[in-house]
């Protein structure tokens, strides 16, 4: 069985375009983000892992090494086991910085651009051979299916394709920022073709070969030397070293680090890939040795690289052969197309921009564009250069392990990175030195010395490993030794600069402080832009600085130092992103200068090192978990104050404002932290000023307005002094006390006592004026029966009359004066209603001339309990107000509810209000509305005196005009059946 | 992630399942079980296994420490 190669180009060319439409339907979100964001499709995105090597080279390496292959996934799975501790730190590190590759990584925790190119180009050397190892397993395969020798345009027009792809991939847009979702997407897809295709073509093996199980069973008994030929080579072979070369290679690989870190979303995703990656690698290699012992079974006719093709051949199944060449296509496009995106970034960022920056003049984003996509054509064409220099007989998976031998030397690095300060500029390259050099003489030059390349001179300079010996494990071993060694030994001899020691500390998050304590020159993000047109061009210095302010929430009217500092930091971010961190810091240095006198407001120091230690609280062992037990303890107490606390630093911002602060004045903690005085809202930067300002250590009662309400406040002040520089101010705080709720008591208590005094006074005057108008009465009554004047008899009338007046106005004085005394009767439940009724009928009595009519809108069920007389009372004198206060043929109306267990009664009138002026004094004695010789102003005190006696409350609203509304509530009150069983119940509890 | 009281953390578990599946594969015990007396597909049960303790792990933090 053959197939066309015009059949195979075709197949390959409508897969990848799938791959595209995929791709393409993510970004336009026709897959929804649910799917692209998912973890399981951010694992089995890392399945970029698995590459030809995996697809097609296990067998044979299974041939060869036995189990040994496993070692390449299980060293994987002990990697990710570690994610917590090993690829978390990265992730957040390359998140946080905004680098996109390893080189940029390790350029910035070394702060060395000789670094980045170091890594770079030994990165570039690595991956060519891996490059390589695609383009000639799909080569291969290609031969092996069509039976004939592939031109070496077939392999070129691959290469030519994938360049294509991989610039409709990811590097489409200008801004090679954003993550790239359908790269994720389309990736994730492959690693399920190739999951698919190989399990296809395993369970073949397994049951079109050997039948089912019983079959394998029976074919192992039979070929014991099968099984023994997987074992052996485990006890005799690389496995240790294999596990630590797949372990670096894990996290290490340019397409690894990419699809890992770069195109993370969301960390959590990373803790769900740590056991849903090495499932999908458990089930891509489950059938490898059923595939081996089906070739060998079927005799196949390839090599055993090759026998996922080989037993479908000999099997006449078309359909599986495609697939499983489809998903050759599928491993081999994803490895290449995700390495030459992540180096091109690598080569972009370190080797192209620092030799060649364009002129400021130039489109700088289009450059980087083209720059880019520039790159990717040349990786792949060199990976395809390499492949044309190569011994064809190379296996497979030697080319791979040569790329991950590679990359396993920038082990120490990331040692360097994540668990050790110390490390050095020097130490690291050294090292990478040292290790590139022995991986040079022991692999690469043995490879291009079999391959033909170098003569006499490469012959000379190989130093592959004797004959017998294991190749891997003494080229590994002895450059990472090598490697080591130096790193080590030279940091430890030379010193870590302030630069790499502030990279080491923000990568391992060690120190509490900011970076740079200064400030930024440039005073506008107006002029930031001018002064990063000068070296990035108009049109990306205003695309930057908008982006960074886009980011931090910021507008262009921002001036403050610590606004701006955080844009000078994020543009330095966003940049690092574009171009890497070394060129992006040196931008920002040359152009968005610092002042390096200028000293941090403490405010921000301080509000830095709090989020801080809150980031990093897990990392607390010791004394340092006491002490922050402590800060943790203090500051809640702080915190929880029951005063104000607001603690000003010497450059007058606040530092400390707590919840007491926070819930008197309105401000909230976040907002108000870091505003300095004058930034604070009235009234309180005029009060804290004052209070600053001032000479007295404390200001008693002072009045204000917050929202409208008056309120009295107590400040006390007391100077801090600096912990870090004795005998200097380092700031004032100030206490606040809240008067308002004691004044308002004051008030209150002054009220009654007031009441009280006119009390006493009234029930004197009643009592001395009493008997004389009792005699100037009677006196009047005997003159008018005397006479027959009827003069005189009119006169005696009127004196009757006035000193039935004097008698009404005494009685209600002695009834006002006693009213307290009367609070001690018992009191009963009264029917609400009837209360309203008997007052309402009351006054109509004595208004019914007016034509006032009374509604009454009360339940006949509310009972309440209460001295009924006094409440009729109550009803009268409102009803009464309300009467006075009305046109004729207006209405009043008093509504009645209960809520919990509270009567409300509402008297409304629709009159002629009161004056706002009154309203406070209209419960004292003798203030009134009416004319003098219609109202005592006793009313409303006897109502609020007996309200009072019953536990209730009142309250007027009234405006001048627009009538009033007297609300009283008194409690304890219900419905009448509820309350009579309650009652029951409570009597049958106390029988009981 | 509080490292006080002497409770079991995250981190605790993350280095109980790596020493665990270091000791099975990295360390010499491998050829205890890579040899022909375990049935061929032994060494993918273990690999099963570890994958099963790093998910328990993974799952447990979700619920205590997220």
């Amino acid at each position: 069985m053959s197939f066309e190669l015009g059949h195979l180009f075709f197949a390959a060319v409508v897969y990848l375009l799938v791959l595209f439409f995929i791709a393409y339907a993510t970004e336009q979100g026709w897959i929804s983000q649910r799917v692209a964001r998912h973890p399981v499709t951010y694992a089995l995105s890392l399945g970029v892992y698995a590459t030809s090597w995996s697809f097609y080279g296990s067998v044979g390496f299974a041939q060869t090494q036995g189990f040994n292959f496993l070692s390449i996934y299980v060293g994987v799975t002990l990697a990710f086991i570690l994610a917590p501790v090993l690829l978390a730190p990265m992730l957040r590190i390359a998140r946080d910085y905004q680098l996109t590759s390893l080189a940029d990584v390790l350029s910035f925790r070394y702060r060395s651009q000789t670094a980045g190119v170091l890594v770079t180009l030994f990165m570039l050397l690595g991956a060519f051979p891996y490059i390589a190892l695609q383009i000639l397993a799909v080569t291969e395969s290609v031969q092996i299916l069509t039976q004939e020798a592939t031109p070496q345009v077939l392999a070129l027009g691959f290469c030519v394709t994938l360049t294509l792809f991989a610039i409709l991939f990811g590097a489409r847009h200008i801004s090679p920022r954003d993550k790239h979702e359908g790269l994720v997407v389309a990736i994730a897809f492959e690693s399920m073709v190739k999951l698919v295709a190989l399990c296809a073509v395993g369970v073949f093996a397994l049951f079109g070969v050997f039948g089912g199980f019983g079959g394998l069973d029976d074919w192992l008994t039979v070929n014991p030397q099968a099984l023994e030929a997987l074992y052996r080579p485990v006890r005799e072979g690389p496995w240790t070293t294999l596990l630590l070369l797949s372990f670096c290679a894990a996290f290490l690989l340019p397409r690894q680090f990419h699809m890992a870190f770069t195109e993370n979303i969301d960390e959590r995703t990373l803790w769900s890939a740590s056991w849903i990656f090495p499932l999908f690698l458990l089930l891509l290699n489950l059938f490898i040795p059923v595939i081996l012992w089906a070739g060998s079974e079927l005799s196949a006719t390839t090599n055993a690289d090759f026998y996922v093709l080989g037993i479908t051949l000999s099997g006449e199944h078309r359909a599986l052969t495609a697939l499983a060449f489809i998903g050759g296509i599928s491993a081999a496009s994803a490895m290449m197309i995700v390495t030459s995106l992540a180096l091109a970034s690598m080569c972009l960022n370190h080797l192209l921009l620092p030799a060649s920056y364009p002129d400021p003049d130039v489109n700088l984003y289009k450059w980087l564009l083209w720059g880019r996509r520039t790159l990717i054509a040349v990786i792949i064409l060199a990976g395809y250069g390499f492949y044309l220099v190569l011994e064809r007989n190379q296996g497979l998976v030697q080319l791979g392990l040569i790329s991950f031998v590679a990359v396993a030397q920038f082990l120490p690095g990331v040692f360097g990175l994540l668990f050790w300060p110390r490390a050095t500029r020097a130490g690291f390259i050294t090292g990478l030195i040292g290790g590139g050099v022995v991986w040079t003489l022991t692999l690469l030059f043995p490879l291009l010395e079999h391959s033909g390349i170098g003569g006499e001179l490469l012959a000379m300079l190989s130093m592959p490993a004797e004959p017998g010996r294991d190749p891997w494990s003494y080229a590994t071993l002895t450059s990472l030794a090598v490697n080591g060694a130096l790193f080590l030994g030279v940091s430890l001899l030379t010193r870590p600069s302030d630069e790499e020691r502030e990279a080491a500390d923000a990568c391992s998050r060690t120190t509490l402080l900011p970076p740079g304590d200064t400030i930024v020159t440039a005073s506008s993000p107006e002029e930031f832009k001018e002064r990063l047109a000068l070296i990035l061009g108009d049109q990306a210095a205003s695309f930057e600085v908008d982006q960074a302010l886009a980011d931090l929430g910021m507008d262009y009217e921002q001036r403050d130092e610590r606004a701006l500092r955080q844009l000078r930091e994020r543009i330095e971010r966003n940049l690092s992103g574009l171009m890497g961190p070394m060129l992006a810091r040196m931008i920002v240095d040359e152009r968005l200068q610092t002042d390096s006198g200028a000293r941090t407001a403490l405010a921000d120091n301080i509000r830095f090192i709090e989020e801080r230690i809150e980031h990093s609280q897990m990392r607390f062992e010791g004394a340092a978990a006491e002490l922050d037990r402590l800060r943790r303890y203090h500051q809640q107490t702080l915190r929880d104050l029951p005063l104000g606390v607001c603690a000003l630093g010497p450059d007058r911002q606040v530092l400390t404002w707590n919840l007491a602060m926070e819930l008197i004045s309105g401000v909230d903690r976040g907002r108000s932290r870091g505003l300095t005085v004058e930034q604070l809202p009235a009234p309180w930067s005029e009060l804290i000023k004052s209070c600053v300002e001032g000479a007295d250590q404390h200001l008693h009662k002072i009045e204000t307005s917050v929202n409208g309400r008056r309120r009295w406040f107590n400040l006390h002040k007391a100077a801090i002094e600096d912990p870090t520089a004795p005998g200097e101010a380092g700031g004032v705080v100030i206490l606040v006390e809240d008067l308002t709720d004691l004044q308002n008591l004051e008030s209150e208590l002054a009220h009654s006592e007031r009441l009280a005094s006119i009390g006493r006074l009234a029930a004197g005057v009643a009592h001395e004026i009493g008997n004389p108008v009792t005699g100037i009465a009677c006196l009047a009554q005997n003159l008018e029966s005397e006479t027959e004047d009827s003069e005189v008899r009119a006169t005696s009338q009127q004196i009757i009359d006035q000193t039935k007046r004097i008698s009404e106005i005494v009685q209600t004085l002695v009834g006002f004066s006693h009213g307290g005394s009367l609070a001690s009767e018992p009191q009963q439940m009264v029917v609400l209603a009837e209360c309203v009724q008997e007052a309402a009928d009351l006054v109509s009595l004595s208004h019914g001339a007016r034509q006032v009519q009374i509604r009454i809108d009360c339940p006949p069920a509310i009972v309440l309990p209460a001295d009924r007389t006094r409440l009729i009372q109550v009803f009268v004198n409102l009803l009464t107000n309300a009467c006075d206060a009305s046109e004729p043929g207006d209405e009043v109306l008093v509504h009645a509810r209960i809520e919990g267990d509270e009567g409300i009664i509402d008297v409304i009138d629709h009159g002629e209000g009161m004056p706002e002026d009154l309203l406070d004094r209209v419960f004292e004695p003798f203030v009134t509305t009416k004319g003098p010789r219609h109202g005592t102003g006793l009313g409303l005190p006897v109502v609020y005196r007996i309200v009072q006696d019953h536990g209730g409350q009142i309250s007027i609203d009234s405006r001048a005009g627009h009538g009033t509304r007297v609300e009283l509530t008194l409690p304890g009150a219900g419905l009448a059946e509820e309350t009579t069983a309650a009652s029951v119940s409570a009597s049958r509890g106390a029988l009981s | 992630m509080r490292p006080r009281n002497g409770k079991v953390t995250y981190l605790d578990l993350v280095l109980v399942a790596f020493i665990l599946a270091a000791f099975l594969f990295a360390s010499p015990f491998h050829l205890v079980w890579m040899t022909p007396e375990f049935p061929w597909y032994a060494p993918y049960v273990l690999w099963f296994c570890v994958i099963v303790l790093t998910a328990i792990v993974q799952r447990w933090r979700g619920r205590n420490e997220l």
